[in-house]
Order: C-alpha cells, then sequence, then structure tokens
C-alpha cells in the first residue's frame, strides 16, 4: 500500500524549487568607459522607468549620478553630493583618479560611502537608496547613502499594546529599527550584524545580540540556520522562522516575534539572538521559551504583586480557552455527575430544545465565531464595526433564541474568546487545540481530554529551541529562574543577578563568547 | 544517549510507585489491609533498601554503567541474555499497566464501554511519549507530580471534617504475619527497582542518595494515603474496590462536590508516564539485541504487543490474576535485581573491551 | 514518506474513536433521578423515580423555579438492575443516578433486608456516596411522589429537610456512606432516619421522625428523636444543636450547643468490660422562661449546667436501653473502641461480643459548661 501511495506522490507534477539564474551580465564588472556602463545599465533593467541618471562634468571629467526615483531625498542629495561635487575646486583638466581621490577623502559625499565593482552591486545599492557615481575612465562606482523613501511613521504596536512604558514600535525600514534598539542599549557590546536573505529580494536581515552575554555557539547556530535558508523572497520575518525552529513537529513556537524595541532588548540582555528583517515591523527572537508566552513589558512596569496576579490569570486563561469547550462537552455528555445541580438543570433544560448534540453545538458555534474574528481583521474598519454588532446579534441573541444552541455554549464560548486574548501570541495554538479538544471531549469524555493534555504537554516538553528545553525553568525545575515565571518578583531581586538563557537547567548551549 | 536527573528519574518512579497503589484491585493481593497496612510500609522501606544492596555493591565500581551494559562487559552471551529477559519483564509491566488501567476506568468511570478503545488509545499516546524522547517524559513528570501532590492535598482538605480516629487499630491486631506479608507483598509489587538499575547509564547524579530519597517518599505517600482513607472513609473503603476513588469521590471543595475527576486525570497521567517508561526500556533492551537504527520499528511492535496482550488478558481476566500473582511472588523482581546481578558477578569477564551495544 | 506515514498512522487513530466505541447520552435522553424509592412486596422490588424535567417559563433558556419540574416513574423488578431497567424502557431515558440526593426505603423493604435494597446504589458509580438514605414510615413511594412546592423539584425540599436536621441534629448520620460503613463493620447495626409524610395547610411536607434501629442488615425497631439525640450526645456531636432543660420551680431554659466531644476508653474491671465516656459541652444560655419572669444571671449558670447533664444522662440511658441493652446493638462504635483499646480482649470474644456489650458497665462524666448568656442584663 505505501509503494502505490509514494508511486502516486511522486507522479504529481511538482515544480522544484529553481533558484533564479541571475540576469546575463549582471554579475560582471564594471568598465573605465562611462557610456558603455550606461548602455549595460539601461540593457540590464530593461530601461526601468524609476532609473533616473544625470552625466554631470566635475574637473572635466565626465561623471554619472543615478538614482531609483523616489528613494533618495532630493534635498540632502543635492545638499551633500550635489553642491560639493559643482564646487568642488578641481581644475578643468583634473584626471578621473583625482575626481576618484576627491570623492574618498576630500568631500565628504555621504557618511554610508561605499566602493563597488559589479553591476549586481550596483543595483543592490541603487535599490537601497543609495545615490550612485560614474566615473568616466574609473571601472568602479561609488555609491552614497541618502534614503529618502516614504514609510510608515514611528507608532504604538498594534500587536503589543501596553498601559504603561514605550509607545514605540519597529517600522519597516530595518535602520530606523536599528537606530531604536541603540538608543536604548548605549554599550559597545551590542553589536548588529547585517546579511542579506532571500536569492531576489535579497533582504537585508539584521543580527542583534549582546556580545558580553550571547553565547558563541548559540549565535553560531542562528548565523547558520539563516545562510542555510535557501528562499526566493524574504518579504516578512515569518519566512525565516522554520528555519530557525528544531525539534518534534508542534503547535507551538519556538521562536518569538515582537514589534516592541524594549522587548527586544530585555531579550538580547538575557543571551538571546534577535533578527531583524528590512520591510517588516515584527523581528524575530531566539530562543523563545514557553513561559514567555505569558510576559510583557507590562509585567515589569507594575508593582509585583499585582504582576503576579497577572501572570497567574495568563496561565489560568490559557487553559481556560482551550479546556473550557472540550471539557464542558465532555462533562455533560459522558459525566454529568460532576455538575453541581442547579448548573445542571439549566444546561439540561437548555438542551431540551436544541437539535444537535453538545459537540456539534460546540464546533459549530466556534467555527462562526473564528469566521467573524477572521472578517472583521480583514475587512476595512467601517464595515468591520458592523461584523462586530452582527456577530453579537447573530450569535449571541438570534442562535439561542431560535433554539439552535444552548445559552451555556455563548457564555462558554464568550469566556473562551475573552481568554484567548489574554495571551495573542499564542493565538494560533489556541485555536487548533480548542477545536482538537472539543472533538476529543465530545468522543472520548474527560479521558480524551486527559490523553489530549498529556500528549500536548509531553510534545512541549520535548521541544527544545536552539538547545534550551521550551518548559525550562519550570521543568527541568531550577528555583532561581522561577523567580520571574510564575511570580514577578521585585526588581530590588531580580536586578541582583542577571539570567542568561545558557544557565538555565538542561541548556545544551555553553557560555563561549564570540 | 539521553540523559535525565537524578531527580526527574526518581519522580517518575515515585510516580510509578503511586499509581500501583491508586489502582490495587481486592482479589488480587493478598496484603495487609487497614491499619496493618501502615506498619507494613516500614518493612518495605527495609526490604527495598536490602534487597538493592547487593546490586549497588557490584555495580559500585562500575561507574556511570548499567546491569546490560555490564553484562555485555562480562559476556556477549550474557549481554545479550540480559538483554533480552529486561525486555521481556518490562513489556509484560508496561502490559499490566494497560490492563490495570482498563480494568480500572470500565469498572469505576466508564462501566457500559468496551475495553478496546481505552487500551488502544492509552497505548498509542504511551508510544508518542517514549518516540518523543525520555526527556519530555521526565520533564512531564515534574508538571504530574506538582498536579498529584496537588490533588491529594485538596482532597484531604476537603475531607477533613470527616476524620475520625477511632479507625486505627493496632496493626498486630491479626497477628505479626499479615504485616510481614503485606510488607513482602508491597515490595514484590516495586518492579521500579529493576528500574533503577537499568537507568545507570542515563541518570547524572548521585543514585543512592535519590534511591533513598525515592523510598522514604513512596512510604511517606502510601503512610498517608492509608492514613486518610482509613481515618475519613473507614470501612466504606473495604466495600468499594477502588478505595481511592471513592475517597476522591466524597470530597468536596467549595462548589464542586465531587473529586473523582480529578482523580481520575491525575491518574491517567501517571499511568502514561509509567507506561511510557517501561516502553522506553523494553525498545532500549531490544535495541541492544536488533541494533539502534530501528528504534522506531521496534517500538511500534512493542505497541502492537501491548495491545493485543492487553486486550486478551482484560477479556480473560482470569489469566491476568495468574499473571498477576505470579508477579506477586517476588520472582520476576528478585531474579531481576538479585540474581541476575550475582551470576553476572560469576561470569569471568572479558579480556578486550567491548563496544556497547 | 516518513510524514506520510504518520500522517495516515494519526488519521486512523483520530478516526477509532469516531467508531462510536464510547456510548455517547445526550441530556435530554437522561432521566436526571432526583430522588429513587424502594419498596419490596410480593418478592418483587418496586422503584419510584423522581426525575427532573424542566417546565419552562416560556424562555428555552431557563425553567420555571415556582414549578415542580419532575416527572415520576414506576417500575418493579425481581432485582433493582431489572426494575432500573423497567424504568428505563419505559421513560425512553437512560435512568441517571448523578444527580441524586435521596434514597428512600420503605419499611417493609428495611424489615425485610435493607442491605439488599443498599447494595445496588453503594456500586452504582454515579451515586455520591454521601447521597441521604432514609426508612419511610409506610411506603417509600408515597415520600419519593410528594409534591412538595419547596426548591426547583420536590426532592430538593426532602434534602433541606435532612440537610437541616443534620446540621441541628435531629438526625445522626443518615448518608450512604455512613450507613454502609457501619454495616460493614461485622457488627451490623446502624440507626438510619425515618422520614414521613405530614400536611401542613393542605399542602405536603416531610419530615424527619427519628430513626429506625438496623441489627443484621433488618429493621427490628424504631427510635424516638430522644434515643437518637441520646446517640448523638453518646458520640460527642451534639454542637449547633438546641437544648431545653426544666429548672424545678423556675421554669425552663433554652441552651445553644457551642462545642461537644465525647471520649471512650473502654477497659476491665475483674473480667467485665466498662466504658468510660467523657462527654464534654460548651453552650450557650439563650432564653430564660419563667413564670416569675427572672432574668439570665450569674446564679441560675450552676442550676442549669446541672440540669442539663441530667438530662443528658437520660437521653443517653434512653439510648442505651433500646438498642444495647434492648437489641444487642452496637450503633456507638463500642466495638470500634473495645478493637482500639483492648485488641487482645477484642480477639478472644469476637464472636461473643452482643453478650459481651450487654452485660457492660458504663461511667459517665458529663461536663457541661455554660460559656455566653446573652447580652440581657438584669434591670436592678
Amino acid at each position: 500500500m505505501f509503494s502505490f501511495l509514494k508511486k502516486k506522490v511522486r507522479q504529481e507534477k511538482r515544480r522544484e524549487y529553481q533558484p533564479p539564474s541571475p540576469v546575463p551580465g549582471e554579475n560582471e564588472r564594471l568598465v573605465a568607459s562611462l557610456s558603455d556602463n550606461m548602455i549595460k545599465i539601461r540593457g540590464l533593467c530593461g530601461n526601468s522607468s524609476d532609473l533616473t541618471d544625470r552625466r554631470i562634468a566635475v574637473g572635466g571629467v565626465e561623471m554619472a549620478v543615478l538614482i531609483s526615483e523616489g528613494m533618495v531625498s532630493l534635498a540632502t542629495f543635492s545638499e551633500i553630493m550635489a553642491e560639493p561635487l559643482m564646487n568642488s575646486g578641481l581644475g578643468p583638466d583634473s584626471t578621473p583618479q583625482e575626481v576618484l581621490q576627491f570623492t574618498r577623502t576630500l568631500s565628504l559625499l555621504g557618511m554610508d560611502q561605499k566602493e563597488f565593482y559589479t553591476y549586481a552591486e550596483l543595483f543592490t545599492f541603487l535599490d537601497s537608496g543609495f545615490a550612485v557615481l560614474l566615473i568616466e575612465g574609473e571601472a568602479l562606482g561609488v555609491a552614497c547613502g541618502m534614503q529618502g523613501f516614504s514609510f510608515r511613521s514611528i507608532s504604538e504596536p498594534s500587536s503589543e499594546v501596553n498601559v504603561r512604558g514605550s509607545r514605540e514600535g519597529f517600522v519597516e525600514p530595518m535602520r530606523i529599527n536599528m537606530t531604536m534598539i541603540r538608543r536604548r542599549i548605549k554599550s559597545p557590546a551590542l553589536r548588529f550584524e547585517i546579511m542579506s536573505c532571500g536569492v531576489r529580494s535579497k533582504t537585508d536581515i539584521c543580527l542583534v545580540y549582546m556580545s558580553d552575554t550571547v553565547s558563541g555557539s548559540l549565535l553560531d547556530k542562528v548565523r547558520g540556520r539563516l545562510r542555510s535558508a535557501k528562499l526566493d523572497v524574504v518579504l516578512e520575518s515569518g519566512y525565516l522562522e522554520p528555519f530557525l525552529e528544531e525539534g518534534p513537529l508542534s503547535l507551538f513556537p519556538g521562536v518569538g516575534t515582537t514589534e516592541r524595541p524594549d522587548t527586544l532588548v530585555a531579550k538580547i540582555c538575557e543571551g538571546r539572538v534577535a533578527v531583524l528583517v528590512d520591510g517588516t515591523p515584527f523581528a524575530l527572537i531566539t530562543p523563545y521559551l514557553f513561559n514567555e508566552n505569558f510576559q510583557s513589558i507590562d509585567d515589569y512596569t507594575h508593582r509585583p504583586y499585582y504582576a503576579t496576579f497577572i501572570r497567574f490569570l495568563k496561565y489560568a486563561a490559557f487553559f481556560l480557552t482551550i479546556l473550557l469547550p472540550g471539557a464542558y462537552v465532555a462533562l455533560a455528555t459522558f459525566d454529568p455527575e460532576l455538575f453541581p445541580n442547579a448548573l445542571l438543570f439549566n444546561i439540561a433544560t437548555s438542551e431540551e430544545s436544541t437539535p444537535f448534540p453538545l459537540m456539534f453545538e460546540a464546533l459549530i458555534i466556534h467555527f462562526i465565531y473564528e469566521l467573524m474574528r477572521e472578517a472583521g481583521l480583514r475587512l476595512p474598519r467601517p464595515i468591520g464595526h458592523a461584523v462586530s454588532i452582527v456577530g453579537a446579534l447573530v450569535i449571541g441573541d438570534a442562535a439561542v433564541t431560535a433554539g439552535l444552541i444552548g445559552a451555556p455554549m455563548v457564555m462558554v464560548v464568550a469566556v473562551t474568546a475573552i481568554s484567548s486574548f489574554v495571551i495573542p501570541t499564542l493565538y494560533q495554538s489556541i485555536t487548533v487545540l480548542r477545536f482538537a479538544f472539543i472533538l476529543i471531549g465530545g468522543t472520548l469524555g474527560v479521558f480524551g481530554i486527559t490523553l489530549g493534555l498529556t500528549a500536548m504537554l509531553c510534545n512541549l516538553c520535548a521541544k527544545r529551541p536552539m538547545g534550551i528545553p521550551e518548559t525550562a525553568p519550570a521543568s527541568p525545575f531550577s528555583a532561581y529562574p522561577m523567580r520571574d515565571i510564575f511570580t514577578r518578583v521585585s526588581w530590588r531581586t531580580l536586578g541582583q543577578q542577571q539570567l542568561q538563557v545558557q544557565d538555565l537547567p538542561g541548556s545544551e548551549v555553553d557560555d563561549s563568547r564570540q | 544517549m539521553p540523559q535525565i536527573t537524578v531527580s526527574q528519574f526518581f519522580i517518575m518512579l515515585f510516580l510509578c510507585r503511586s499509581f500501583s497503589f491508586f489502582t490495587i484491585v481486592p482479589g488480587l493481593r493478598e496484603s495487609a489491609s487497614g491499619s496493618a497496612g501502615l506498619a507494613s510500609l516500614v518493612l518495605f522501606v527495609v526490604f527495598s533498601v536490602l534487597i538493592m544492596l547487593p546490586s549497588f555493591l557490584i555495580l559500585r565500581r562500575q561507574k556511570g554503567v548499567g546491569l546490560i551494559e555490564f553484562a555485555y562487559q562480562r559476556s556477549q552471551g550474557a549481554g545479550f541474555a540480559c538483554a533480552t529477559l529486561f525486555a521481556l519483564l518490562a513489556l509484560s509491566v508496561a502490559i499490566d499497566n494497560v490492563v490495570h488501567f482498563a480494568v480500572f476506568i470500565t469498572s469505576a468511570v466508564y462501566p457500559n464501554d468496551s475495553n478496546v478503545i481505552f487500551v488502544v488509545l492509552f497505548t498509542l499516546v504511551a508510544l508518542y511519549m517514549v518516540y518523543l524522547g525520555l526527556e519530555s517524559t521526565a520533564r512531564f513528570s515534574g508538571l504530574a507530580l506538582i498536579l498529584l501532590l496537588g490533588s491529594l492535598v485538596m482532597i484531604v482538605l476537603s475531607l477533613a471534617r470527616e476524620f475520625d480516629t477511632v479507625g486505627l487499630i493496632s496493626p498486630f491486631l491479626g497477628g505479626v504475619r499479615p504485616v510481614v506479608q503485606g510488607g513482602a507483598v508491597t515490595v514484590n509489587e516495586s518492579s521500579e527497582l529493576m528500574l533503577v538499575l537499568l537507568f545507570i547509564p542515563y541518570l547524572k547524579g548521585n543514585v543512592k542518595k535519590g534511591f533513598l530519597w525515592w523510598v522514604l517518599g513512596v512510604f511517606a505517600l502510601l503512610e498517608g494515603m492509608i492514613f486518610v482513607t482509613l481515618c475519613t472513609v473507614g470501612q466504606y473503603a473495604v466495600t468499594q474496590s477502588y478505595p481511592l476513588y471513592a475517597v476522591a469521590k466524597m470530597a468536596r471543595l467549595f462548589y464542586f462536590q465531587r473529586m473523582d475527576a480529578v482523580h481520575m486525570v491525575i491518574w491517567t497521567m501517571i499511568g502514561l508516564i509509567k507506561s511510557a517508561l517501561y516502553l522506553f526500556i523494553a525498545q532500549r533492551c531490544l535495541c541492544f539485541l536488533f541494533g539502534a537504527k530501528r528504534k522506531n520499528t521496534i517500538l511500534l511492535a512493542l505497541g502492537g504487543i501491548t495491545i493485543l496482550c492487553s486486550l486478551l488478558l482484560a477479556h480473560y481476566f482470569t489469566a491476568y490474576q495468574a499473571l498477576y500473582n505470579f508477579t506477586l511472588t517476588g520472582i520476576p523482581l528478585y531474579v531481576a535485581v538479585l540474581l541476575v546481578p550475582v551470576l553476572l558477578i560469576l561470569i569471568p569477564g572479558r579480556r578486550r573491551k567491548e563496544d556497547k551495544a | 514518506m516518513k510524514r506520510l506515514s504518520l500522517l495516515i498512522a494519526l488519521v486512523l487513530s483520530l478516526s477509532l474513536p469516531l467508531c462510536g466505541c464510547m456510548e455517547t447520552i445526550r441530556l435530554k435522553d437522561r432521566a436526571i433521578v432526583q430522588a429513587v424509592g424502594v419498596d419490596y412486596e410480593d418478592q418483587k422490588f418496586q422503584l419510584t423515580f423522581q426525575y427532573f424535567v424542566p417546565s419552562g417559563s416560556g424562555g428555552q433558556t431557563a425553567f420555571d423555579a415556582s414549578e415542580l419540574n419532575n416527572n415520576i416513574i414506576r417500575s418493579e423488578g425481581d432485582t433493582i438492575t431489572e426494575a432500573v431497567s423497567e424504568a428505563t424502557r419505559k421513560e425512553g431515558k437512560q435512568i441517571f443516578f448523578g444527580s441524586n440526593k435521596i434514597i428512600v426505603i420503605g419499611k417493609a423493604m428495611a424489615e425485610e433486608n435493607l442491605k439488599k435494597a443498599v447494595d445496588y446504589f453503594n456500586a452504582n458509580h454515579q451515586l455520591h456516596p454521601s447521597v441521604y438514605l432514609m426508612i419511610a414510615e409506610e411506603s417509600a413511594s408515597k415520600i419519593v411522589t410528594a409534591q412538595i412546592s419547596r426548591g426547583i423539584v420536590p426532592a430538593s425540599a426532602i434534602e433541606q429537610v435532612a440537610d437541616n436536621a443534620m446540621n441541628h441534629r435531629h438526625m445522626n448520620g443518615g448518608r450512604m456512606v455512613d450507613v454502609v460503613s457501619k454495616l460493614e463493620t461485622g457488627h451490623d447495626s446502624v440507626d438510619v432516619p425515618m422520614v414521613k409524610l405530614s400536611q401542613q395547610s393542605g399542602k405536603p411536607e416531610v419530615e424527619i421522625d427519628g430513626g429506625a434501629l438496623i441489627k443484621k442488615d433488618k429493621m427490628v425497631d424504631t427510635l424516638t428523636e430522644q434515643e437518637i439525640q441520646g446517640i448523638i450526645w453518646f458520640l460527642g456531636k451534639m454542637e449547633d444543636a438546641t437544648m431545653t432543660v426544666s429548672l424545678p420551680e423556675k421554669g425552663s431554659a433554652a441552651l445553644e450547643i457551642l462545642e461537644c466531644s465525647s471520649r471512650m476508653k473502654p477497659r476491665l474491671e475483674e473480667g467485665r468490660l466498662v466504658f468510660d465516656v467523657k462527654i464534654r459541652c460548651d453552650s450557650a444560655l439563650r432564653e430564660l422562661i419563667s413564670d416569675e419572669g427572672g432574668d439570665i444571671t450569674q446564679e441560675i449558670v450552676p442550676l442549669v449546667q446541672q440540669m442539663q447533664e441530667r438530662k443528658i444522662r437520660q437521653l443517653i440511658n434512653l439510648a442505651l436501653n433500646k438498642t444495647l441493652r434492648g437489641h444487642g446493638a452496637d450503633i456507638l462504635r463500642l466495638t470500634d473502641h473495645v478493637k482500639k483499646y483492648l485488641p487482645n480482649y477484642y480477639n478472644e470474644h469476637r464472636d461473643n461480643l452482643e453478650a459481651m456489650f450487654e452485660n457492660s458497665g458504663f461511667n459517665f462524666e458529663i461536663v457541661c459548661n455554660i460559656s455566653r448568656m446573652g447580652l440581657e442584663a438584669s434591670g436592678n
């Protein structure tokens, strides 16, 4: 049977991934003739409309200035490049070498100034918002960074809202994000390592870490994984997540994301490595442990007793949201003796007139809820509000009055939904688990839920993101790090000793420094 | 080779031992009940330490070497025989565990349902736990221990008002024999003693210290639970097939009228840990014979055998009784823990070093 | 390929539970029994079930608590199991005992053999061990079918009455766990509360009226309320109860028992078993009813204490005369104490305990203390 299935699968036509072949001539070196260079450049980009070039003569030597329209700040360009070039003071008989020397040492055409030799590099710089200079007689180009493309201004992160603390969130340009991080750690130990990812998109990604805290082996592993990621385009940090995860197939993430610079800074100070991706405000953090899903920056700004209470609330919310519907269905179907009498009477009364068994009721209503939630996300805001009103009417009132579902089930869905919003990072896992537990509870009762819960917890315990047990320090247990897991002790205690991920119990990460 | 800490290992053993107690089936064993049980547990501590002494002394000089590795060091044939013996023993305990579970759940919780679904699903989840590895089961045991202790505290607190010590009578009311017999039976049931010798290569830490803590912990747990049962439900427990389940049914806490669901959840988790542990050791023993590359195939085979045998034994309860009574004689345990180490010492050791299997 | 195999295994294992291997019953297909009565007539068990049926107030989501919300099923069989099956067949709903509050045994059934009726319920996994077990003055069916309009279902009213009786010490034990554990001690004597139906303002009401004395699984006699109180005093469980003592030439005093404890220790005196029983109680003097209009003052306290002690002795003696001396029934846990404190004596006489108890003696030391006297002060 298996060989038959194998054969069937192989017969399916699939397009195997082929890395894109370079455009012919892309990797060739620049030539000394400016005209030849320009002809080649126009030919390579197919005379693209956004490529703007201008010929000027500086010191009698012909130069071409190329920019990608809209990528360069024209005010900056005229101030730091055009004017110095026009007023270079070079004589009319200057040689190309003298002009080149001028750009190298006698002028400051931009803080970010690089020389390049191939057409591929030229296009990379052009597409990154650099102004490019080509000099007649020199087989190289000079790129000066003067980005001026439009981007979304820094605003409050939409996915990580907090009561106290910074309201700054990452934006799409990676370099702006780097500055936000740098402003928060004024230490030379903070390192940024930029690399390129995506064969076609050549997206800039940046490893962020503290060199005096991070483990050398961890860093090497992250670097190696990212380098081995063979992707055509990298448009979002999520593309790189699977390459950083390891361990058994699991519903729980092994790589964290954050939109907040303060959160990222806190994580890298514990020896973690962050990855910024150009074009997305979501940074990746690895290794990411299970207990971090229940931590937020607000925990560290509130008073310890309240922060501890909120932590407990979050843990309770997690189990409530995945288990409540399944447990309700299981108990009502298989073990109603576990309900107190008054509650049992209410449930029995509501079930008298509903046509569906409880399991189907739960599945239907949760499915409708997910539909509405997804619709509310995708629709434009003005219509999105209408969806929530319709949803409340449809589920909250009409369905119950029509006798399609019971009122207790509506309460269960409401509590479940609200609980899931308390831990947004686990929403994907929670949604799938919730449906799974409803199915299991409806067919196998409390016994099935126990089996499912055991399998889920064992799966969680088996995960080792970057060699660190996902459930550390709860299991394997270590008392000291627990000060920031179920409770949050005062900063007077937290500040006394730094916790690093390589010190967690069961960690395979060594403490070598880069 | 997977490695876990000594504390994680003995937590797993503690849970395994508590499972046997939670699912005592009257009529399957002649042991001390009531107050005599309290005294027999003291003998359990003494007997356990005495039985393990020879093996610890024999393996004392072999740092990090378990019984099977030691056997292979002595001779290939001895290693083969040991691996086969322990694989069979571990598999039989795993099967016994599954049958115990199935009998309990179809007697006390779901009397109208078939054994098949419980046996199959229980075994599948246990196999999955073995597949995930020893470390994940060990870590999960830490969480299960907290749940177990929490649930026991809840049950005991909710029954506080029922406490009456009149049921605590002299443990020697029926003579010394029931106490000694009870102690011996409690030890004979403790197949976990065998696991200690087999898991040594996988453990980081002081095994002897961990073992002592385990014995004392089991003593404290069983002593406490017998005490609570005697003082709360008293003679009512005698009328129930599963006394601790009856205690949990009686417990009321705040709005919750009964706590038997809590008992069932904890006990199912513990049963899974126990099955996974024994299936793991059976797999490892068979890997010595067939090669580590085939471990997943071996695991599937073990799962199939477990399911088949469990279904048969659950159906033919007299056969299960016979097997269980044979276990209670202690012969399998003493062979594994006493006879095998002594025989291995008598085999002349091999001159050249052998690779580990 | 490995993933494909895993996927197939997953799909197979997930589809396994869907093959209906576990019985699922919807709540509306269950008859949620609230009270069950067991009678025995013509060698057949006659069962009466009172189960919950919502009488809606118009909304799908609620039942009307002012309505009776119940239905009655009657069935019979050679065994209780057969009778339950017949009830299931008649009503088309699975009999569900998980929410059952009351088990009423008819007098005839109790006189025939109580254990026969109780065994089925004791073995039932749905039933809570703390369900009330009572014996009806006549037939259990009358109690269970009484439509008492208090609570969501009539059985709630019976449960409330039983709760109050238990809390205020008009009833000793009365839960299935108490009855079964005493029947299993091997000295097979237990007192079970008796319940009777009465009419008040034309509406049916239930009340606890003493108890039934069960010996060797059969009802042999009834116990009056005073005898029941004597038993409870002997066992030292009288807290939260009230007591009225008459004061010679001074009227009567009402006491509220705040704390009560009892310690019993058996000993041998010239080969005869003697029980030293020390009862201690702490009470509050709540009311003094006197024709002379006397006030509650410190001077009256010793007299009240003395009269209280006397009354307690009287009640205990009534209980002893009926149970131990009258029927040789040990419901005072004397055997347990002999087993605990005189194990050798117990072993020698375990087959003849009844005779041993009939000749035994009791030394009572009853210490009554009135620690509170309310807020009233003398006008003088």
